[in-house]
């Protein structure tokens, strides 16, 4: 521990104690510290180890960039793996872990392997491992990957809301030239957002200070916030802008305090970049060791939080930045010597020590930094802090498609103007003094009057560049331990394109995602390979920018919200029958009612076709076809023609794929001349709607026909069996004495009453619609009349039992994606239709024609049930599948198993045996026809 | 996420929409004077521009069925139109 | 099997939730009807004094219609349709119960609508989505009006529920 608290600097509040602990170590800090400021402060130098050799790592930066201290967080129970020690808050009582380090970051035993670090240069496993096989290897060298550990009982609540914006003006980074920009746009009356990752606004100014327009740089700040504010803007800090999207489109989230995060998706046109630089490091020898940090990280430690890196600082660096970092870390009371490696600088702050015309070559130190060569000259020292350039964070341009070039003047790469929606202004436009950033934000937000002024420190620095001629070990990632001999490698090895340098080395692929390493290797690349930086290129920036919690993106669509489905109305009424539920087709409606499902199961079918059975078939799809041109379009898009159908009547039919393929199946009931109802399955409404739609629009005049979906203003509850027509004349309805397959609109009570003898069931069964709202009243009235005959409410598994004893398919279940409708026995249609018809011509292809596709048949067995999916048995050759079981039960009605399946050629097969296979059991079973029971359907007239 | 131009409700959110087919391609009939070789054309072929593409979509709060030009790598939608003979 | 508990319900009419400065209502419909083809003649004989309404225009009483697209709207009046079918022009079916309408006021209304829709100009359809659901959306003096189809109206109600909480 070589830093320490100074006793006035900082904004912490000193009178707030807050205790914590580190790797089991106690410590304290103050309220307002962040993790990494309350480490630095008082806390141990090793803060963790890096990914491959298990080197000791200390911290390096001030924010998102920050690649080594890289902590396990437990706070009040949970524990959040890999948080930046720099983003995040200090509170009392967290436990703070070390990761990648056993059994912690100080005495890590895995060290040992830097000791044989040169047999795992960059891309060893693409060369080692391989006797014995890699898999042998590999569960022992993943188990030793990762960073931090996953608290499997944590479960971060489903609790960010999304909030939806948008903006004139949308300003990214609220440092001076982003503060710039929106008081110039509004000031001319625009709406401006203004959004932050920190938790105040000023970004750079916060630790570097400065004066704007004559005064301290707070106030200019105040006054933006201000007319923000009135011209109906926004700032948000603690939120990170992380992601550009289309159509002027972007994603950030937002941190609120004692608060839930917020996901917000922001809509503008208008964008201006303002998001900064990061410090590049310098490259030497060791230049990993612990105590060794960024310059701009030092000084924003020092005045944001009073914590000090060290005592006796040596500076590397190539430019004037850090001389005001020197000259705060001398007034605080430091011993500072300067290395700066112009010959040509400014006059030392306070007569310290420089060193002219020299570079740092080496460190130091067994765990952390004790001292430095420059150049030939041994310096003592307990903290080394470094400048190599800056780089612009050019991440949201870069995302919305913008390129870059190189800019001498800065040594960095900046947007090209005019490649992005983006405007890209200050630091991250290579524009890194005051002056500079102030004017560039005061343009892009249009002002008309002078930009605000400052005095401009000078920020003039000479291009530095990693030595591939240097001695010793150089760090390019220190996260992911990629060095300077790698990149060397890799252009050895061919891997010279600068995407195939980050996926061999893995440099740039650690949590920081390079912002510390892509400069150094693209650069370090280009040297090797005697190519321009323009030339090497750069790799792509996706979203997001920053690491965000997979809980702020997921929202609170989780749980029940995930994939809720539809309710009915007449849910309650059901509850109270004792239904219990279950999800079918995309609704919950009722399994069986009772206890015990198997029981239940079997009592309701059996009810059923001594009885009779009540059920909601609510769900089945209602969609009005109502005008002129209905018939014409029904014609068209079914595979059965309803043209033909006489108004009062119903018809079952199909509708196909333009495939072929059978998509749904149901009724057509005709109410009159131009009006039809299509009965859709429950789970394919809405794709056969958008059928008929696209038929309507594209195909005929949609000025003749018109569809309305209704399947929810109705209820709809169902009587079938033996007792039904009894159960109706005593429920007191005045019910028309219409044949099966007939409907009939009329009134009960007054209240819109819609009959359909329609049987799903097989049996003589009424479909009985009204109203929604009316439906408990004609559930009461049902549940009396048909209770005191002996009838039952039955569920969705009673009701599949009942029509696979039937024959009747289930779209999706007894077909699938290759099902033509003349596999199902259906092939009338395609054999007599002249006219045109939605799949026609696919019912013709060699595929469709072929003797031995797969048809529906039934299967009988002994008195087990076969497992549905169990394969049928070429005779003679157990490998191979003819076709499988669909659809399986035991049918208390007939008292054996029945089972329904399609089989290659099944029809040509009726009457014979075939053997059935299942998970290494076979079974033996005879192959029938679908239908199981009434064949002649003589129950259905009732 | 993407705005796309409805042509009767006006600019929407890209989760109201849902891609339709290719535009321009007409479907042969009658069956029987349709080889295998253009139905399955048809059926399964399809340009895949890179760059402008003329696309049909339905935009699934109105329903109504329409053409959308835009261009499959910029992902900037160039225009929308209703389909011929709607009115406006 | 693993099953899941559903514990989410679709609300009675009156159903309120409340947070600060956020108050939801459940409304059932009087009456409702969809009326397709030429629009003006639906209402000129179906309900005359109906004002047609797109994307959050501002309620007037009963009754009026929602358009939904180029030509359908959902006409709300107080009695229901006393035939369905199709008429000269233009086909109206009874839809009464489709949907249920969610009244969400208070000073707070418009971050719960800004957490439930995007931010978009004025629009000729009243049609939209809602927090993902179908929604037919218009505008009340303080607050706004959202139709959410029935069979959707539970989750959509959960939903909502959560929302406010976070808010």
């Amino acid at each position: 521990m070589s830093g320490w608290r100074h006793p006035e600097l900082g904004d912490v509040d000193r009178r707030k104690p807050v205790w914590f602990t580190f790797d089991g170590q106690p410590l304290s800090g103050f309220a307002g510290d962040t993790l990494a400021s309350a480490l630095l402060a008082g806390g141990p130098r090793i803060l963790g180890r890096s990914f491959k050799y298990h080197r000791p790592r200390g911290l390096w930066g001030l924010g998102g960039e920050e690649p080594n201290a890289i902590l396990d967080v437990t706070f009040d129970g949970k524990t959040t793996p890999n948080v930046r020690a720099t983003t995040e808050k200090l509170r009392n009582g967290m436990v703070l872990q070390s990761v990648n380090a056993a059994p912690d970051a100080a005495r890590d035993r895995f060290g040992l392997l830097d000791l044989a670090h040169r047999f795992l240069p960059a891309g060893f496993y693409y060369k080692t491992f391989m006797a014995l096989g890699w898999m042998r290897w590999e569960p022992l060298i993943r188990e030793m990957a990762g960073l931090g550990k996953l608290d499997a009982t944590h479960h971060p609540p489903a609790d960010t809301p999304v909030m939806n914006a948008a903006c004139d003006l949308l300003v990214i980074g609220a440092g001076p030239a982003g503060l710039a920009a929106a008081a110039a746009a509004a000031r001319n009356g625009r709406q401006v957002w203004l959004v932050d990752e920190a938790r105040a606004v000023g970004g750079s100014l916060r630790w570097r200070g400065g004066e704007i327009d004559g005064a301290p740089w707070t106030d200019f700040a105040a006054t933006t916030c201000n007319a923000v504010k009135a011209a109906g803007g926004r700032i948000l800090t603690d939120t990170v802008l992380w992601g550009a999207f289309d159509h002027g489109s972007y994603a950030a989230w937002q941190r609120r305090e004692d608060q839930t995060n917020v996901h917000w998706r922001i809509r503008a046109q208008n964008v201006v970049l303002a998001a900064g630089a990061i410090e590049r490091p310098l490259w030497f020898a060791n230049n990993d060791l612990p105590g060794i940090m960024s310059c701009e990280a030092a000084l924003h430690h020092l005045v944001l939080y009073g914590a000090v890196a060290g005592r006796r600082i040596v500076i590397g660096c190539a430019g004037d930045a850090p001389y005001a970092v020197a000259a705060a870390l001398a007034k605080a009371g430091c011993q500072v010597t300067l290395v700066d490696a112009r010959k040509d600088t400014p006059p030392a702050p306070d007569g310290m020590r420089i060193i002219r015309g020299a570079k740092i070559t080496r460190a130091h130190g067994h765990r952390e930094v004790g001292a430095v060569t420059v150049d030939g000259t041994h310096l003592d020292c307990d903290t080394v802090l470094v400048s190599g350039g800056f780089t612009p964070s050019v991440h949201l341009h870069c995302q919305a498609g913008g390129k870059l070039d190189l800019d001498k003047a800065s040594d960095s790469l900046i947007p090209r103007a005019g490649t992005s929606p983006i405007r890209t202004v200050g630091a991250a436009n290579g524009a890194f003094g005051l002056a500079a950033a102030l004017e560039q934000g005061h343009a892009a937000g249009s002002g008309a009057a002078p930009a605000p002024r400052a005095v401009d420190r000078g920020w003039a620095l000479d291009p530095i560049r990693p030595d591939p001629g240097i001695k010793g070990r150089v760090w390019i990632d220190p996260q992911n331990d990629v060095t300077l001999k790698d990149v060397r490698i890799a252009a050895q090895e061919g891997y010279q394109s600068v995407e195939h340098l980050k996926r061999y080395t893995t440099l740039g692929m650690a949590t920081d995602q390079g912002r510390n390493a892509n400069f150094a290797g693209l650069a370090a690349m280009a040297v090797l390979t005697d190519r321009t930086i323009a030339e090497t290129g750069t790799t792509t920036y996706r979203p997001p920018f920053t690491p965000v919690p997979l809980s702020v993106i997921g929202g609170m669509r989780r749980g029940e919200a995930f994939s809720p489905p539809k309710r009915l109305a007449l849910e309650p009424q059901h509850r109270t029958c004792g239904a219990k539920f279950r999800e079918y087709g995309g609704w919950l409606r009722p399994a069986y009612y009772g206890e015990d499902e198997a029981t239940a199961q079997q009592d309701e079918a059996r009810t059923a076709r001594q009885a009779a059975g009540l059920y909601d078939a609510s769900p089945l799809g209602k969609i009005e076809v109502i005008g002129p041109g209905a018939a014409e379009l029904l014609d068209f898009c079914g595979y059965v023609r309803m043209s033909t159908l006489k108004p009062g009547r119903a018809r079952y039919g199909f509708m196909l794929s333009e495939a072929g393929i059978v998509h749904d199946d149901g009724v057509v009931l005709r109410l009159a001349e131009d009006r039809f109802i299509v009965s859709a399955s429950s789970s394919h409404v809405g794709s056969v709607r958008l059928i008929l739609e696209e038929a309507r629009q594209d195909r005929f005049d949609p000025s003749r026909v018109f569809l309305h979906d209704v399947t929810a203003h109705w209820a709809t509850l169902t009587v079938s069996g033996p007792l039904a027509r009894a159960i109706l004349a005593d429920a007191g309805f005045s019910v028309p004495d219409i044949p099966h397959m007939s409907v009939a609109e009329t009134r009960w009570k007054d209240i819109p009453f819609r009959i359909a003898r329609v049987s799903f069931t097989g049996d003589a069964s009424w479909e009985l619609s009204v109203p929604a709202r009316y439906g408990g009243e004609l559930h009461a009235v049902l549940d009396a009349a048909g209770t005191a005959h002996g009838a039952r409410w039955i569920g969705l598994e009673a009701l599949m039992l009942l029509r696979a004893e039937k024959g009747y398919v289930l779209i999706g279940k007894d077909t699938d994606g290759v099902t033509m409708p003349h596999d199902l026995g259906w092939g009338g249609p395609r054999a007599s239709r002249q006219d045109e018809y939605f799949g026609r011509r696919s019912l013709f292809t060699p595929e469709a024609n072929r003797n031995d596709r797969r048809q529906l048949v039934g299967l009988q067995s002994t008195n087990v049930p076969l497992p549905t999916g169990a394969h049928i048995l070429a005779p003679g050759d157990t490998r191979r599948s003819l076709g499988f079981v669909t659809s399986s039960y035991y049918s208390p009605t007939l008292d054996r198993a029945i089972a329904l399946a399609m089989i290659n050629g099944g029809r040509s097969l009726v009457g014979q045996d075939v053997t059935v296979f299942n998970l290494g059991e076979t079974y033996l079973a005879r192959v029938t026809d679908a239908c199981a029971y009434d064949p002649k359907g003589e129950r259905l007239h009732g | 996420m993407q705005i796309f131009p409805c042509p009767f409700c006006g600019p929407r959110d890209e989760t109201e929409f849902l891609f339709a087919a290719e535009a321009g391609k007409t479907r042969p009939e009658p069956a029987p004077d349709v080889s295998d070789a253009v139905w399955a054309d048809y059926l399964y072929g399809n340009d895949a521009p890179k760059g402008t593409a003329r696309e049909v979509w339905v935009h699934l709060t109105c329903g109504e069925f329409f053409v959308m030009t835009r261009d499959t790598t910029t992902r900037e939608v160039k225009s929308c139109a209703a389909l011929p003979g709607k009115a406006s | 099997m693993v099953e899941r508990d559903w514990t989410t319900r679709t609300p009675e009419p009156g159903a309120t939730l409340e947070a600060e400065g956020i108050t939801i209502r459940c409304h059932r419909q009087d009456a409702a009807t969809l009326v397709s083809g030429d629009l003006a003649a639906a209402i000129k004989e179906l309900a005359p004094s109906a004002q047609m309404l797109g994307l959050l225009e501002l309620l007037p009483g009963a009754p009026f219609a929602l358009r939904i697209a180029r030509d359908r709207a959902l006409l709300c009046t107080r009695d229901p349709l006393a035939s369905e079918g199709w008429y000269n022009g233009f086909a109206a079916s009874a839809a009464d119960d489709l949907y249920l309408e969610f009244v969400v006021t208070g000073q707070r209304a418009p971050e719960v609508v800004a957490s439930c829709m995007s931010e978009q100009p004025g629009s000729r359809s009243a049609a939209t989505l809602f927090a993902g659901y179908g929604a037919l959306v218009a505008r009340l003096p303080n607050g706004v009006s959202v139709r959410i189809q029935a069979p959707e109206a539970a989750a959509a109600w959960a939903h909502l529920a959560n929302v406010i909480k976070v808010l």
